[in-house]
């Protein structure tokens, strides 16, 4: 029972005329790293928007911990150790990166950490600059810092490498194993580029149209005939 | 920066001059902008480091300064029962109007503390034994000569405001910054964004009350003039002239306000018409108000 960190059971979550996610069911062990992957509008960052507490589902419930969590609010999550970063950029853009990073290190007390997050992430020398004059990559990069200060035990994180050019995704690749193996995380990616999902993930979960179509290793899913197909389709869509 | 300090300095020694002149009106003028400023340091913490217009902050006045009046003049408490009663009320008044606007924003929450300041005027004009009414409460003792109540209460808006000035300095202050700029972080950040909008609100109410209990002393009536809600959008116009955004912009819109409305309406009774024009031009041209203007022109520089 406790082998699980985080568990959905039956998730369901309907906007005006469409099943955005639909009786979604997933459990994650403690310290994995799962890649969620999928054509636009899969329902994958609405899964990660119902468990971090953005939305709340119309039905299905989330244990985190054994603890049954499907009501709480998102800064209640963030207080027992859910955190994330969203697919558009979500920092405080007129702040000091110092100042961005702080504001998530009081909620926990820990502020005596900030010079060591900045110095994880590398934004030591950059921690007078607005963040809004960071480069897209160190925006990315900042956001994690900025879940990370709350020190979780699960993180989401949602498109890191959207809009980031190749030499910064393969720093931020780094930073997401890094990151797993010293503060002994649990990630749940949601990503497009393969490239980086196969490098990373130990396991692939597979969402089309609100439901999950596949869940398995890397391997299995490179050799699953429905996501081919899936992937194909929707790429001629 | 220091210039700007030696300025401030400058300016705040010139005003401790002004009792020695022994020119009533000026003392009086000058008395009125030291309060009035305090009153919109204390409005900005709710709109400028908060992000939320309140259209009600005449509520913690003017409870604060009718709390004041109704101890010391109607029940004959000793004056500083009544003094520090009335910002008692003033922190109670902001505890029970944030508790109740808070969860909204911007036009939703200017309307309900705007609702909830002219329900108090309306208080005001009909309980009539208590209030005086139309009339007000006369009579309002200061406790000290003129000359010195000026220095008293220059004193405690300097205390004051300086309060203010490290509360939005603080850890908090700079979560408030986090919460106007994108509150939807602060939250996955793991604060609770409504405890610390609702922090903001007591510093801004309890600070407005301390001006509205000294404006009783000084004016010795409280009408219900301080009540209506023209009296809310006072701190509103000023903070918008001076600029929400710096810690002095209220301040300097306040000087600005007062004394334009002063030598105005000496040549011409469209004082408002002239107001309007410059709030318009303000608000479409110079969004930082004159603080803005004036860290631009130094950072070119």
């Amino acid at each position: 029972m406790n082998s699980l960190i985080l568990e959905t059971q039956n998730l369901t979550k309907s906007f005006t005329g469409f099943t955005a996610v639909n009786n979604v069911s997933l459990s994650f062990k403690p310290q994995s790293i799962t890649a969620i992957i999928g054509p636009n509008g899969a329902g994958k960052t609405t899964f990660v928007n119902l468990c971090t507490g953005m939305f709340k589902p119309d039905s299905g419930r989330i244990i985190f911990n054994g603890e049954d969590i499907t009501n709480f609010s998102p800064e209640k999550r963030v207080q027992l150790g859910i955190s994330r970063t969203f697919q558009i950029v979500n920092i405080f853009p007129k702040l000091t990166v110092m100042q961005n990073v702080k504001i998530p290190l009081l909620s926990k007390g820990r502020i005596e950490e900030l010079e060591n997050i900045l110095g994880i992430f590398q934004l030591g020398e950059k921690k007078d600059v607005p963040a809004s004059e960071l480069s897209h990559g160190d925006q990315k990069i900042l956001e994690m810092a900025m879940a990370m200060a709350t020190k979780p035990k699960i993180l989401f994180l949602d498109e890191p490498m959207a809009g980031v050019n190749p030499a910064e995704r393969s720093r931020i690749v780094n930073l997401i194993k890094d990151l797993r193996y010293e503060e002994k995380l649990t990630i749940i990616i949601v990503e497009h580029d393969m490239d980086v999902v196969f490098r990373i993930a130990q396991r692939i979960t597979v969402m089309n149209r609100g439901s999950v179509i596949a869940d398995g290793t890397p391997d299995e899913i490179r050799n699953n005939a429905t996501v081919k197909e899936i992937y194909l389709r929707g790429v001629e869509v | 920066m220091k210039n700007e300090s030696l300025a401030l300095i400058l300016l705040i020694f010139l005003s401790l001059l002004i009792p020695l002149t022994e020119n009533k009106y000026l003392l009086y003028l000058s008395l009125k902008i030291w309060i009035l400023i305090l009153y919109a340091i204390a409005f900005n913490v709710i709109f400028g480091y908060s992000g939320l217009l309140s259209f009600g902050h005449a509520l913690f006045f003017s409870g604060s300064a009718y709390v004041l009046a109704i101890l010391a003049v109607k029940a004959e408490y000793p004056l500083p029962i009544g003094f520090i009663a009335g910002i008692a009320a003033a922190a109670a008044f902001s505890i029970g109007v944030g508790f109740l606007s808070l969860r909204h924003r911007e036009i939703h929450f200017a309307m309900i503390t705007l609702a909830f300041s002219m329900m108090f005027w309306g208080i005001v004009m009909k309980w009539r034994d208590v209030t005086g009414g139309e009339d007000g409460i006369a009579g309002v003792p200061r406790g000290m000569p003129i000359f010195w109540f000026y220095y008293f209460s220059v004193a405690i808006i300097l205390l004051c405001a300086y309060i203010i000035y490290r509360f939005v300095r603080s850890d908090i202050g700079l979560i408030l910054e986090g919460i106007r700029e994108n509150e939807t972080r602060v939250k996955f950040s793991g604060h609770s964004t409504l405890k610390y909008r609702l922090y903001a609100m007591i510093v801004s109410g309890t600070f407005t009350g301390v001006a509205g209990s000294l404006w009783a002393m000084l004016d010795r009536t409280v009408t219900p003039s301080i009540s209506h809600w023209s009296f809310s959008a006072m701190p509103v116009i000023a903070t918008l002239i001076g600029g929400p955004q710096s810690f002095l912009g209220p301040a300097v819109g306040t000087v600005i306000y007062v004394i334009a409305q002063d030598v105005i309406t000496k040549y011409t009774l469209y004082w408002q018409f002239i107001l309007g024009i410059v709030i318009v031009s303000v608000v479409l041209f110079f969004r930082g108000g004159v603080m803005g203007i004036f860290e631009r022109f130094l950072w070119k520089r």
